[in-house]
């Protein structure tokens, strides 16, 4: 089984258009496993017209831990000669999660900002920090109507560890996989290249860089081929919108000449497709006539996939 | 005042409003536009602005003093992010790019053996428009902040551009913080000071499930939210109105999907609209 | 000289593993004269972790005292603790775990290094390409 992750840095750039569409024309032929590694905002399973509520199950995540504060612990040994005073905690936290309320003469954890690494834990002498597991996300398995599965997750809002729930998705889209003999893997990537991008591209097998001709989203596209080179992962382009600047586009074209990236295929700027994500339908479903274009894309990126070693 | 403009799903338009807010504010009042989104950040190319380096944003990278080191591998077993590794009878070491800073292995050592060293996690940058208008030679500056390509700390870098800014630019009258996309930690923590916060949305059903989400995270941070409709004649308002009035936030303005504003967007150049007028006059207490 | 080598599977006869931080097993031998003693097999625990993964498995490797690994592929992470413990990573070629061991005790076998050029696109990407 392969797996090809869809990336582009810049956001609304086309990643869900163009995994949806393309996983739709892999499933024609192939068995498949779409993953959506947008945790915070998942917008796949709509794309791929599936709601929440129809998927076939949703379970909750723990990936992460948050420290819990026992005041008593803090306030009884107020006296004591380790800490009192010394707020060893506050000066431990390097994610400013924790500050003193002069008030109360205790310190206060906001929640939104403790990233559970347990600094605290360790530097308080009274043990009144506690890492306890918290759920943070939940995942879910759903059948879309196009004959493959969909994995999508949710990180509950305010929580943490967006990177640790995409690989709990990989986790589990790998054993849909494994179950079904699935031959490949696609994952659609959420914005940026930070920690839940990583946790994309990570042994991922090829990528495919999705970008539009604009000063703005090449200059994401630079920084997120930046990104895959540091995994070494071979990748291939599509140039989304790409009659929107024309002069653009050719300047993107000499750029992936120069530098080795095969240009997989390029999208019209067409309202069709928005129409399509309006009403919840993959591109080629909602226009047949664009079958052709993510036919073309879906053959060059096997053809590159199978000439990399 | 500190707005932050977000809304959850990536290409809504929030570099768009945010750069073309920020210069329309300054025709009157001086503005300091401050981006946040640090891994892909796209102000100083749509504000074609200067870049001079303010400061690089470190983070704490333990170093070992081996002849401290007793070998016991403690260091390793509080690591939650599996940096520290501890081969049985050799010196444990760090991996850099796995390390988060938090200082747990420093504080659980027995011995000492691990020092405060540091890593390079990113770095502020401040900007000017190249092809100024009069006013905006002094009243707008863009600050921005960008990530080291592969760290993924990324709310340090936020959290650390948002104190320069605040810190150093206090005289600005206003301050217009462009967000990452995401309700994650890195949007939490550009968010932390803003007085109010202007969700960006569509009107589409992917819009409207962004939207909530984003808004759920402002009510959490008891940030009061304004939404604002980027692309509105493209779908159905409809969708966007049902939220605003199940959540009771204000819909303040709807941006329309022009030519003239794809054309801006294309060439990577700020958008002018007579709503982004009427919106900052709005911002500021003005009348139109 | 002890042997790492990423696979698929628990015997001499598993296909060697592309991947290194997420394959199922890790086979330690220590080949002495062209023979394979000590054979042994070890389950991979990081197969179900994220970013940590490979750092693990690299452990593991440090841990059973091999001086070299053989692998498809070794992320940043895994190649910064393998170079930290001086073990030397070896390209697999597509075969067997005995070929593979073979291979090396021939000295037939590449070293992987990090800066390993890439195989960016050697096929032309067919009707893609303008």
């Amino acid at each position: 089984m392969k797996t090809i992750t869809i990336l582009s840095g810049k956001g609304g750039a086309g990643k869900s258009t163009l995994t949806a569409s393309l996983s739709v024309m892999l499933a024609l032929d192939n068995k498949i496993v779409a993953v959506d590694c947008d945790a915070d905002a998942p917008n796949l399973a709509l794309v791929l017209g599936l709601e929440e509520k129809n998927f076939d199950t949703w379970e909750s995540l723990t990936t992460g831990e948050k420290i819990q504060f026992s005041p008593e612990k803090c306030k009884t040994l107020k006296f004591c000669p380790k800490c009192q005073g010394l707020k060893k905690c506050v000066d431990v936290c390097n994610y400013s999660a924790i500050t003193w309320n002069d008030e109360k003469d205790l310190p206060e954890i906001n929640e939104l900002l403790c990233v559970g690494c347990g600094a605290c834990q360790l530097a308080c002498p009274t043990g009144a920090f506690e890492l306890k597991k918290v759920e943070n996300a939940r995942i879910g398995v759903g059948k879309t109507q196009y004959g493959f599965p969909i994995v999508s997750g949710q990180l509950k809002i305010g929580e943490s560890g967006s990177g640790k729930v995409v690989n709990a998705l990989r986790v589990k889209a790998s054993e849909i996989a494994e179950n079904i003999q699935a031959d490949y893997m696609i994952l659609d990537a959420a914005a940026g290249i930070g920690c839940p991008v990583i946790a994309s591209v990570r042994g991922s097998d090829y990528i495919i860089l999705v970008t539009e001709p604009t000063p703005v989203a090449f200059g994401d596209l630079k920084r997120a081929i930046k990104l895959i080179d540091h995994f070494n992962i071979p990748c291939g382009a599509v140039i989304n919108r790409c009659g929107i600047n024309r002069d653009f586009a050719n300047h993107l074209q000499d750029y992936f000449q120069e530098n080795q990236i095969p240009l997989l295929g390029m999208i019209p700027y067409d309202i069709r497709f928005v129409k399509a994500l309006i009403n919840l339908k993959p591109a080629v479903v909602y226009e047949p006539n664009f079958k052709m274009i993510f036919e073309d894309i879906m053959n060059n990126c096997l053809l590159d996939m199978q000439e990399t070693p | 005042m500190k707005i932050a403009i977000t809304g959850g799903k990536g290409g809504t338009g929030k570099s768009t409003i945010s750069t073309a807010l920020a210069l329309e504010i300054a025709n009157y009042k001086k503005v300091l536009l401050v981006d946040v989104d640090v891994e892909c950040p796209d102000d100083h190319i749509i504000l074609s602005t200067t870049r001079e380096k303010l400061e690089d944003v470190y983070a704490l990278l333990p170093s070992f003093n081996q002849e401290k080191c007793l070998k016991c591998g403690r260091c390793a077993e509080v690591c939650k992010e599996n940096a520290v590794v501890f081969v049985k009878d050799r010196y444990p070491f760090i991996v850099s790019g796995q390390c988060n800073g938090c200082g747990a292995c420093l504080l659980t050592c027995p011995s000492g053996a691990l020092g405060e060293g540091q890593q390079v996690i990113g770095s502020i940058y401040q900007g000017k428009c190249q092809q100024p208008h009069e006013h905006e030679k002094d009243h707008l500056l863009l600050v921005w902040g960008e990530i080291e390509i592969g760290c993924e700390n990324t709310s340090l870098v936020v959290n650390a551009t948002r104190k320069y800014a605040t810190d150093h630019f206090s005289d600005y009258d206003y301050f217009l913080i462009d967000t990452a996309a995401g309700t994650h930690c890195n949007v939490i923590s550009a968010m932390l000071d803003a007085d109010l916060a202007l969700a960006v949305t569509e009107p589409t059903p992917l819009g409207k499930h962004d939207l909530e989400l984003i808004l759920q995270l402002l009510d959490i941070m008891q940030l009061p939210a304004q939404i604002i409709i980027n692309k509105s004649d493209i779908g159905d308002l409809n969708l966007i109105g049902e939220v605003s009035r199940d959540k009771n936030v204000p819909i303040i303005q709807k941006i329309p999907y022009e030519r003239n504003i794809l054309k801006k967007h294309s060439r990577g150049q700020p958008v002018v609209h007579k709503n982004i007028e009427e919106l900052a006059y709005s911002l500021i207490g003005m009348r139109t | 000289m002890k042997v790492a080598i990423a696979a698929s599977g628990d015997s001499l006869d598993s296909q060697a593993s592309p991947v290194f931080g997420r394959c199922s097993h890790l086979i330690v031998v220590n080949i002495e004269n062209g023979e394979f003693k000590d054979v042994k097999a070890i389950p991979n625990p990081a197969t179900v972790e994220g970013g940590g993964a490979g750092i693990k498995t690299a452990r593991i490797v440090g841990d059973e005292g091999a001086e070299a690994l053989i692998s498809g592929s070794v992320g940043p992470n895994a190649s910064e603790v393998l170079s930290q413990l001086s073990i030397k990573a070896y390209q697999m070629v597509p075969g067997t775990v005995k070929q593979n061991l073979t291979l090396i005790s021939e000295g037939k076998l590449e070293e992987l290094t990090p800066s390993a050029p890439r195989g960016r696109g050697l096929g032309m990407g067919g009707r893609g390409r303008r």
